[in-house]
Parts: C-alpha cells; sequence; structure tokens
C-alpha cells in the first residue's frame, strides 16, 4: 500500500484553501525573520528564516498535489495514493515532502544551537534514508516528523520556562500543536478524519505563531510612535 | 547580581559604549564599560567588524573603533530584534 493518506469528499477544496493559508502565512514569518536577521545578522534568525519558507513552500506543493492527484475513493473519501498517479506525479509528492522535511531539519537544527554543519547533513541524510529505502513510505516520514517536531516542542517548552515570556508561551503551544498534527498524520493513510483534525491543528498553531508575530509587530510600531 | 546577558545584550552594549563616546572609542574604554573579559571583547569585536557594525581604525596612538550607520540601526531596532528572537525561541 503506498496510500499518502485518505480525506473526506466533504473536506476537499476546504483542506486547499486552508493549504493555501498556511502557505501565505508561513512566508510571512520566514520573511519577517529574514528583516530582522538583516537587521541583527544572527545566525538562528536566517535558519529560522530558512525553515519557514521550506515550510511555506511544502504547503504550496501540497495544495497543487491535492488539486491534481487525488484520487475518488467512492461517495465518502479520496486518496493520495503513489500507485495511482503517474511516474512523473511523483515529483509533485517528493517536492511536498521534501520541501516538508527540510523545514523540520533546519527548524530541528536551529533549535539544537550547533554550528556543526554535519548534524544538518546528518539529519537530512538520515531523513531521505528512511523515507527512500522504505516499502511504505508515509508512515516512517510521518513517524521522524512526528520525533522532530517532539524535539522542537521541548526546545520551546524549555526557554519558555526561562523566559516567562507571553509570546513564548504562545508559540511553544503552537509547536506542540504540529507535534500532535505530526502524530496524526501517522494514521491519514487509514482514517480520514486525521486528516482533517491535522488541517485544524495546524490552523490553530499557525494562527498562534502569526498572533506573536503580530505582537512584535505591534510593539515594533508603538516604539516608533 | 542582575541577570547574565544574552548575546545580543551584549553587543548592544559595545554598540550602545561606542555610541555615547561619539561614535568612536579605544578598545580599553570598550574593556572597561561593557564588562566583559579581554579575550571575549577580542571575540565580539572581531565579530562586529565581521557583520559590519563597526570599523577599525588604527593611530598613532593604537586602534580605535568607530559605528556604522548598520551599529546604529542596530541600536535602534534592538528591541524589536530582542522581542522576535525572545517569542520564538531563538535567544
Amino acid at each position: 500500500m503506498e496510500t499518502m493518506y485518505v480525506l473526506p469528499n466533504w473536506f476537499f477544496g476546504a483542506d486547499i484553501v486552508m493549504e493555501l493559508i498556511f502557505t501565505i502565512l508561513t512566508l510571512a514569518i520566514a520573511l519577517y525573520a529574514f528583516k530582522i536577521y538583516k537587521l541583527s545578522e544572527q545566525r538562528e534568525l536566517k535558519l529560522f528564516g530558512i525553515s519557514f519558507s521550506f515550510f511555506s513552500l511544502s504547503y504550496l506543493f501540497w495544495a497543487i498535489n491535492n488539486f491534481f492527484l487525488l484520487s475518488v475513493l467512492g461517495d465518502e473519501s479520496r486518496e493520495l495514493s503513489l500507485q495511482d498517479i503517474g511516474f512523473y506525479n511523483h515529483i509533485g509528492i517528493y517536492l511536498y515532502l521534501g520541501a516538508l522535511m527540510l523545514g523540520a531539519v533546519t527548524l530541528l537544527y536551529t533549535t539544537l544551537k550547533t554550528e556543526s554543519k554535519r548534524v544538518y547533513l546528518l539529519l537530512v541524510i538520515l531523513t531521505a534514508s528512511v523515507f527512500i529505502f522504505s516499502g511504505n513510505k508515509a508512515t516512517p516520514f510521518y513517524s521522524i516528523l512526528a520525533i522532530f517536531f517532539l524535539f522542537i516542542f521541548f526546545h520551546y517548552f524549555i526557554e519558555c520556562r526561562k523566559t516567562h515570556n507571553k509570546l513564548t508561551r504562545r508559540n511553544t503551544i503552537a509547536m506542540g500543536l504540529l507535534f500532535l498534527g505530526s502524530i496524526a498524520f501517522i494514521y491519514a493513510p487509514s482514517y480520514y478524519v486525521n486528516y482533517v483534525i491535522v488541517h485544524v491543528l495546524h490552523g490553530i498553531a499557525y494562527a498562534l505563531l502569526i498572533s506573536s508575530l503580530i505582537s512584535v509587530i505591534n510593539k515594533h510600531g508603538q516604539k516608533k510612535k | 547580581m542582575g541577570k547574565k546577558r544574552n548575546r545580543l545584550q551584549v553587543i548592544y552594549d559595545i554598540l550602545n559604549v561606542i555610541r555615547e563616546k561619539s561614535g568612536r572609542i579605544k578598545p580599553t574604554h570598550i574593556l572597561y564599560k561593557s564588562n566583559l573579559s579581554y579575550q571575549m571583547m577580542e571575540d565580539y569585536l572581531d565579530e562586529l567588524k565581521l557583520k559590519q557594525f563597526i570599523v577599525e581604525q588604527k593611530t598613532k596612538t593604537g586602534k580605535t573603533y568607530i559605528i556604522t550607520d548598520k551599529g546604529i540601526k542596530y541600536i535602534q531596532e534592538y528591541s524589536t530584534i530582542n522581542n522576535f528572537m525572545d517569542a520564538f525561541g531563538l535567544g
């Protein structure tokens, strides 16, 4: 079985709109991180910007794939299956998964606070190897993604306890939701409700992240006045 | 004893010391005002030169450091940089 995920028919369309919204939100976070990087030249900001650029790309590819590659499974559901699509269409799925993997690896690498490029390379190679050499692509890939987001969540949790910052707390919850989203995705090839849950969790997570960003921008605006 | 300063704060303090001295300062003054060890100060100054926040000028009496426009912009935008990095767990 090469099913990446199944989704209910009633959710088709809404999912694509949500993915396009996530593309814009993650791009906004990436662009602001790059703006702050330009002012401060702090390496972490560049990496953070790169990771969210990859997330943005992955959501865009996801939306495109969902628009063109889903097969109808009857009255109730649709699926994205590697068996049902032509060889060249696999490229779209690999682009989506590759961008998602690079986004997660880059964010994890940022939180590890290491300057070793070999660590980054190791994370990329290990994740790619699991994907390439496993028979069932979806489950191992999303399991690894869940582990990455668990580590990212713990980093934010520690930062939150250290700084007692309201916005860090908000972003810690967001990372926790992205972690739960990755867990839910592991079972998305079997249960279509999980696909909806993933979108809802991601929606809340990005709403929290973008509200933090708006708070930072507002503080900046107030200071200028 | 105050809270331990993070990197952003140390960079801000060094740049601010230079700005308060009309934008030009000798390393001994930075050492005195920034509350860092000599080696740490040297490391930070190298980083600030690399990032073009300051430029080094050699004179007859020794080295002086001059803050650049980019360094002044950093001071002006410091709280936004700090807020963003804290909020997104990058501090």
